[in-house]
């Protein structure tokens, strides 16, 4: 297939990147920052992105003195010899012509003068991103995520290598987050890449996502795509509100107080508002009561017993006025979180339990968080539900190397967060388990996919542990230098990122592609419930009639 | 650098000469209207003069010497033709001439194509003295150095021989372009008197019978001399006016037809037509072909054009005079047919280089030097 | 009644030439339209080749260099029927500079090995002609900008003026490309140059 031509390099560095002269019968405006290019060497073929396009004059008195550009003649003969345009490449691999093997490997060198620039065809996405054809005949897991600007071969997501380590989708609101979030799930459990854990603060993946654009008003979730196939459960925390967006809740999330431990009181500290001081006493609580400590402290304090409070106080050498304070805040707790059980009994199911069940018999999970879409609900319950699952892979993990039988391997687990930030942040990062399976749990087959606006808000640790990151529009320019950190040419990919649109776009960088790469992300319509293996009305009697066929 | 300051007195007094010879002038006109009144005594001893006094060359009155005839009207459509030519003169080491013709003619008032060409032509000097020269031997009579006056009686005779073919050249043109029904003009340049052929007996027989023809042919032809030097009219008057023209303070034998033309006639006005009282033509040319003559006020200057006999008769003075003047207009004070004709036969200098060079290449081929002739030399091109 | 010249009609006569130029003598008579343009297509036929040039300089001057035009104050038809040896004495030269040449292997942009033969005849380029010239390099671009019978500029107006109908847009502009680097960035000139081409 013939590719475009485009240009020809003028200049460049291996540090730097390359500089291509546009030929002056490319429209300028159709060229783009994060096109993919391929670049023919001598030997080499380089595949690049568009990081800049500049303008440039060979004459600055042109400049001061522009030429009378009514006249279309002199236009033409202008653009490309006084005036053309210089648009700078990063090449990214680079693939050997000569040979058979079609391996691509990092750039080690740069093209000669006037290589010739084209533009990438099906033929090099394919190459570069591979195809979910390619799935059938090997254990790769493609995933179609969308296609590159202005083209129409996919761009496939290698997604068992994504979800081999930690990976986040980052993006100002209103620029597509959940939907390329809903995306990466669907390929998850379509691909059976990964089991997924999700905790659905908005209530977006479960049953129906709402749909931003024209038209219909929302979008089919997980269950309605895959709970026919056993592959999807939502869990919620607010029965009557899930059932009333006519959803299926399989399980009514209660958590019992004993749950809770002195970390999840510290994770919301901010909520709570809780001082220094305060969030000390809840070791010393735990320390005094054990598991039940919650209970105990808040039935202490809810009996309005003044001496017995002030023996308490005394004999664990606490203040009085603080403990009252305490109690006050978690009042408040008490109150905002009526999933919570204060009243724990031993022969009550653990729900969590069965999530963890659930999981390790390869169901994806949703906690839909219903109308405990507050931030203390959502890290109260996210937090405690992860640390058990964290405990239970850990444990697993480690029978698994102790058998080495095959069967033992805990599968690929993804835990889905959004808000990531709160969770992640520089303070809590240290303490709560998300921050521990940012860090070390790829060995124990669990892995994150932060959902986040804020990439800022990240601990700088937490965000050089990220495998792949999926970038939609930013507009802060704190959050473009996080999600930059530690990249490498990060000047390139930032101009590539300031000029992302505001929907349906998205630049992909890290270990799940070979490299980076801007999309036009995928349809979530009619055609990808089909690409799901979800047909409706005549098409699903069609693919009945077909099944039937094929069985007899 | 011109010291004007120095030359300042003198040229005062020269110019006061200058305006008192205008004054004279101005006299000499009322003189000559008051002489040439046809009533005059002065006209009534002319009429007889000429015949008795057989020594002068005064012209015979054909009309009244008072006559200043304003510019006819011309004819919108005609044709006028001349002829011109040139030559190249023997010397001592090359015996021949070469002579060079040009025949114009122009159909005015029409589209019609000009005709202007050239023709040359070489003669042995031996043949051609032999032909035309045998009675009249040149003779070496001053002796200002043999060679000179050798090479000034072979211009002499070239000059003759040329006089003579240019007036064949005209007759030709003239006859072979021609239009039916249509006036013709010949032009011949100089004079019809052959002075030059007074020698030379076989050309002037040959001119006198060329001039025949156009008779013959009924193509009347002119001869136009420019600032003639002649003293014919003035003659006249010298002999039977000097005393009123001495009154007048005017010295008669001073006096030239110029002159006295050049006071008595305006702008395009032509005098009254007289007769040539030449010795040649009185002895050799026929009645009909006896030379007339008339002088032009051009506006620049007095000319004289002379016509055979018969062309006055058959009343073509004033289609001559008319013609002419529109020719002048158009030379710009020289008959613009006259110019073209001479144009044309002139030979350049470079062509006469050429001419040399060309004649030197073929000796050089037949193994003859002959660049040491004085001639080839100065025709060569200075080397810088 | 005047003919209009037909394209085959020889349009003059070689008078001079080099291999960079040569001048030739138009036939017709000077008082009829002039068969030829500045900045016109022009060729010289010999024996075994056509060798191409572009007018850059038309003269009318006396066929006699010593003989002086004046002014007769008449118009033009009543000058010719009055004093018809006045446009007889004047003739229209012109010179073309030699841009390329054209053998039974094709157009060639570059100087002929040989000049055209003195009287050999000269012909207005055909269409075929034209359109073959301009499908070549366009390395007259130098040759007519060191032009000195005229102004290279306005020779190079002229000369894609008249033959922007055999000039196709992207040859157009290739050679505006090329002029442009000609012109070191002059693009004032350049400017001028081609908007006047294309207005």
């Amino acid at each position: 297939m013939q590719r475009k031509f485009l240009g020809n390099i003028i200049r460049g560095s291996l540090l730097e990147g390359l500089e291509m002269k546009l030929s002056p019968d490319v429209p300028l405006e159709h060229i783009k920052a994060g096109k993919f290019l391929v670049v023919s060497g001598e030997q080499y073929d380089f595949f690049s992105i568009i990081t800049d396009l500049r303008l440039a004059a060979t004459n600055e008195q042109m400049l001061s003195n522009p030429p009378n550009f009514s006249n279309d003649l002199l236009r033409a003969v202008i653009s490309g010899t006084g005036t053309y345009t210089v648009v700078s490449l990063r090449p990214m691999l680079m693939l050997e012509r000569a040979t058979e093997q079609r391996t691509l490997e990092p750039v080690k060198t740069i093209p000669s003068h006037f290589a010739r620039v084209e533009e990438a065809n099906d033929d090099d996405v394919a190459l570069v991103f591979g195809s979910e054809t390619l799935n059938r005949d090997s254990d790769k897991k493609y995933f179609n995520i969308g296609t590159p600007l202005d083209m129409e071969q996919a761009v496939c997501l290698d997604l068992k290598t994504f979800s081999e380590r930690s990976s986040a989708v980052f993006g100002r609101t209103g620029t597509g987050k959940t939907f390329i979030t809903r995306l990466l799930l669907a390929g998850f459990i379509h691909t059976d890449t990964a089991v997924n854990l999700v905790f659905d603060m908005h209530n977006e993946y479960g049953t129906k996502g709402t749909f931003e654009g024209v038209g219909q008003k929302s979008v089919k979730g997980l269950q309605p795509l895959f709970a026919h196939r056993g592959k999807v459960k939502v869990y919620s925390l607010d029965k009557e509100g899930s059932q009333r967006r006519g959803a299926r809740c399989d399980h009514e999330v209660r958590i019992s107080v004993e749950q809770i431990e002195p970390e999840d009181i510290l994770l919301l500290q901010e909520e709570l508002r809780l001082n220094p001081t305060a969030a000390e006493y809840t070791y010393i609580l735990k320390n005094a009561f054990g598991n039940a400590w919650l209970t105990d402290f808040m039935n202490l304090m809810d009996s309005g017993d003044q001496a017995a409070i002030k023996d308490f106080a005394s004999s664990k050498n606490l203040v009085d006025d603080s403990m009252r304070a305490l109690w006050r805040r978690l009042n408040r707790l008490r109150q905002n979180c009526s999933f919570l059980d204060f009243n724990p009994r031993k022969e009550k199911i653990d729900v969590i339990d069965h999530l963890i069940t659930d999981l390790l018999n390869g169901v994806s999970v949703v906690v839909e968080f219903g109308k405990y879409d507050n931030m203390m609900s959502y890290l109260l319950v996210a937090n405690i539900i992860t640390r058990r699952v964290e405990e239970t892979y850990k444990e697993r993990t480690d029978n698994y190397l102790r058998t080495q039988n095959e069967a033992d391997k805990p599968k690929q687990l993804v835990i889905t967060v959004e808000e990531a930030h709160k969770f992640l942040n520089k303070r809590a990062a240290a303490q709560t388990s998300f921050g521990k399976i940012a860090r070390e749990l790829r060995k124990y087959y669990v892995s994150l996919l932060l959902v986040d606006q804020r990439p800022s808000g990240i601990d700088d640790e937490i965000l050089s542990q990220i495998g792949t990151k999926i970038v939609a529009a930013l507009s802060d320019e704190k959050d473009i230098n996080a999600v930059l950190s530690g990249v490498s040419n990060a000047s390139g990919l930032r101009s590539i990122l300031a000029s992302l649109d505001t929907k349906q776009q998205a630049l992909i960088m890290g270990h799940g592609v070979p490299m980076p790469v801007v999309v036009k992300t995928r349809n979530y319509d009619q055609a990808f419930y089909e690409a799901m293996g979800v047909f409706e009305g005549e098409k699903k009697r069609e693919k009945i009639r077909a099944d039937l066929d094929k069985a007899f | 650098m011109l010291q004007l300051q120095a030359i300042y007195r003198r040229l005062e007094e020269f110019s006061e000469k200058v305006v008192a010879e205008q004054k004279n002038l101005t006299q000499l006109k009322s003189v000559l209207e008051e002489v040439f009144e046809g009533s005059s005594d002065f006209v009534k001893a002319w009429r007889k003069f000429p015949e008795s006094l057989e020594s002068t060359i005064a012209p015979r009155l054909i009309e009244s010497p008072s006559r200043r005839v304003p510019c006819p009207k011309r004819e919108a459509i005609f044709t006028i033709c001349s002829a011109d030519g040139s030559q190249i003169y023997p010397d001592r080491l090359l015996n021949f001439c070469l002579l060079n013709f040009s025949q114009v003619c122009f159909h005015i008032g029409t589209n019609e194509p000009p005709l202007l060409t050239t023709y040359s032509k070489l003669y042995d000097a031996d043949e051609f003295f032999k032909a035309y020269f045998k009675d009249s031997k040149p003779k070496e009579t001053e002796d200002r150095g043999s060679e000179t006056s050798k090479e000034r009686i072979a211009i002499d005779q070239v000059n003759a021989l040329r006089q003579t073919k240019e007036l064949s050249a005209l007759l030709h043109v003239a006859k072979s372009k021609r239009v039916q029904g249509r006036p013709i003009l010949a032009v011949a340049d100089g004079t019809l008197i052959c002075w030059t052929l007074k020698n030379a007996e076989v050309l002037r027989k040959e001119f006198i019978e060329k001039l025949g023809q156009f008779r013959q042919e009924e193509i009347p032809v002119l001869a136009y001399k420019s600032f003639p030097e002649t003293r014919s009219v003035a003659k006249a008057l010298e002999h039977l006016a000097a005393e009123k023209l001495e009154q007048a303070n005017i010295h008669p034998e001073m006096l030239t037809d110029l002159e006295i033309f050049q006071a008595f006639l305006q702008k395009g006005e032509r005098s009254a037509v007289f007769q040539s009282r030449s010795d040649i033509v009185e002895k050799h040319y026929p009645n009909p072909d006896k030379v007339y003559f008339f002088y032009l006020h051009t506006g620049k200057e007095i000319a004289r054009i002379e016509f055979p006999a018969w062309c006055y008769e058959k009343g073509w003075v004033d289609f001559m005079h008319a013609v002419m003047m529109d020719d002048l207009e158009k030379g710009k004070g020289y008959p613009m047919t006259l110019t073209e004709a001479h144009e044309h036969a002139v030979v350049k200098k470079s062509e006469e280089a050429q001419f040399f060079e060309l004649l030197e290449k073929l000796c050089i081929k037949k193994g003859v030097l002959i660049s040491d002739a004085a001639k080839v030399a100065s025709k060569r091109t200075a080397i810088i | 009644m005047k003919s209009e010249t037909v394209k085959s009609d020889p349009i003059g006569e070689v008078i001079a030439s080099n291999t960079t130029a040569f001048s030739a003598v138009v036939r017709s008579k000077f008082s009829e339209a002039l068969p030829v343009k500045f900045g016109e297509l022009v060729k010289a036929e010999t024996s075994t080749m056509k060798i191409f040039g572009i007018v850059s300089f038309i003269e009318h001057a006396p066929t006699e260099p010593n003989r002086k035009v004046a002014p007769h104050g008449k118009p033009k038809d009543e000058l010719k029927r009055e004093m018809p040896q006045v446009f007889e004495l004047l003739q229209t030269e012109f010179r073309a500079l030699v841009v390329g040449y054209e053998t039974s292997l094709g157009v060639v942009p570059s100087m002929p090995p040989v000049p055209p033969d003195l009287h050999d005849f000269t012909y207005l380029a055909t269409d075929e002609e034209q359109k073959n010239f301009f499908a070549k390099t366009p390395t007259f671009l130098r040759t007519v900008l060191n032009c000195r019978d005229a102004s290279p500029d306005e020779l190079l107006v002229a000369f894609l003026r008249n033959h922007l109908a055999h000039i196709s847009r992207p040859m157009l502009i290739s050679i505006g490309k090329e002029l442009s680097y000609l012109l070191g960035d002059d693009h004032r000139r350049l400017e001028a140059i081609l908007s006047r081409v294309c207005d």
